[in-house]
């Protein structure tokens, strides 16, 4: 009689005492019975025995877990989160200070710098300034009222200021010498603003003391964290 | 200190309850590694990450047999070791010599209790046996280590391999038939009162 995979299947659970009473007394009747079936039972069972003698291997190195390996953190120093609190906060007031240097004297400059002109009366340039003006005026009347011009013609729009100037018989020529000689000439009324550098207001010794607190406090939080984790990971 | 107290210790996070751990299951869990990999190397590199995973996932851990637990690591961080060995090529289970040939009766492995005839006998047994678990199928190689190699009941090896104990004894069955058939091909090595005299014969 050929054994099946279910008697085989039998015969490694009652190997292993895995059967019920009942199915244990039916196979044993069936094996008494059947010595094919006792056969099979005595390889299985030579075959576990072979595995159960296999020799027991040794660990070749312990397996113990470190702090690191096991991703372990070292607890925070006491003092760590206040020097790092300063080392943060003086560097967000640093920055603070130069961006107030920075921006404040700039708004001041602003506010206060007014440029001069035409201080002095009875000049020769007043005709000039006044043809300026005048000049300008057209231009400016232009580009108020384009309809006007764009009646006449429509390349008017394209350059209002020099058809204007012309009809007015003022030559364009006579501006930009006196827009160049602006500047130069302080006798003839005009004077350049001067712009004097308004004061920081934070001063400098604050910044660089809180250069030092950042740096210092930073420095002393890293090397408490650093001397904790040594201490933290020889345990 | 008793397990329970010490897998509790460990649970809430110290490292030396859990190294106690450790060192009373590391040599079962190596020799479950070395039995399902066939190779020392990844057999301790399995080992090293099952005891890294498990301390990690302790809280997992919910009572019951933590050998069982333990070796449900160990299988699944062999069950990686082998994904990868199919990635890369593989490397024999005996070391070369330094003509670069395999050692073919490795004296690495050797019992200095043992006679070097009798040494020899066992590493050839040995090595034919392991030779025959590698053959066979992950799953059934698995069940098989647990129960006959490490000696577990069923249901700690159902809880290992996480499948049903039906499955367990159906597995551990056809792994036993496969060895057996396997095993034939080494009779000479057997021992004489180990010999298989099955209804093929």
């Amino acid at each position: 009689m050929k054994n099946t995979f279910r008697d085989i299947e039998l015969l490694s659970a009652y190997l292993d005492d895995q059967l019920d009473s009942s199915d244990s007394a039916r196979l044993e009747s069936r094996i008494q019975s059947d010595p094919e079936l006792g056969a099979v039972l005595q390889d299985l069972s030579n075959t576990r025995a072979l595995l159960r003698k296999l020799p027991s291997r040794r660990a070749p190195r312990n397996f113990i877990l470190t702090r690191k390996m096991a991703g372990l953190k070292s607890p925070l120093p006491r003092s760590y989160p206040t020097f790092r609190f300063a080392s943060v906060f003086a560097t967000f007031l640093l920055i603070f200070t130069y961006a107030t240097n920075f921006t404040v004297p700039l708004v001041m400059s602003r506010t206060t710098v007014v440029p001069v002109y035409g201080s002095g009366g009875g000049c020769d340039s007043c005709d000039t300034s006044s043809a300026a003006e005048s000049a300008l005026a057209p231009e400016a009347a232009a580009t108020e009222a384009p309809s006007l011009m764009q009646a006449d013609s429509a390349p008017a729009t394209e350059a209002p200021s020099m058809e204007s100037s012309s009809k007015l018989g003022i030559q364009p020529t006579e501006i930009s010498p006196l827009n160049n000689s602006q500047p130069a000439g302080g006798d003839d009324g005009f004077v350049p603003p001067v712009e004097e550098p308004a004061p920081a207001p934070i001063p400098d010794t604050w910044q660089l003391g809180l250069i030092i607190i950042a740096i210092l406090s930073g420095t002393i939080a890293w090397i408490s964290r650093v001397v904790a984790d040594r201490k933290f990971n020889k345990q | 200190m008793d397990e329970q107290a010490l897998i509790q210790d460990a649970q809430q996070g110290n490292l030396d309850a859990f190294n106690t751990l450790i060192l009373t299951y590391q040599n079962s869990v190596f020799n479950t590694a070395v039995r399902i990999l066939g190779d020392d190397e990844r057999a301790a590199d399995a080992s090293q990450d099952a005891f890294l995973s498990a301390f990690k996932h302790i809280n997992s851990f919910r009572g019951g047999s933590f050998k069982a637990w333990l070796m449900r690591t160990v299988t699944n961080a062999c069950y990686d070791e082998l994904r990868r060995q199919k990635r890369r090529p593989t490397t024999p289970l005996e070391p070369d010599t330094d003509d670069g040939d395999e050692i073919e009766s490795p004296r690495w492995l050797a019992d200095p209790s043992m006679s070097p005839s009798q040494q020899m006998e066992a590493d050839e047994l040995e090595h034919a046996i392991q030779h025959c678990l590698n053959a066979l199928p992950t799953d059934f190689r698995t069940v098989v280590v647990l129960a006959d190699v490490q000696g577990m009941d069923y249901s700690e090896v159902a809880q290992a391999a996480r499948v049903p104990l039906g499955t367990i004894k159906s597995r551990l069955a056809r792994a036993r038939l496969k060895l057996r058939e396997c095993l034939r091909s080494f009779e000479e090595l057997l021992p004489e009162s180990f010999r298989l005299d099955g209804d093929e014969k």
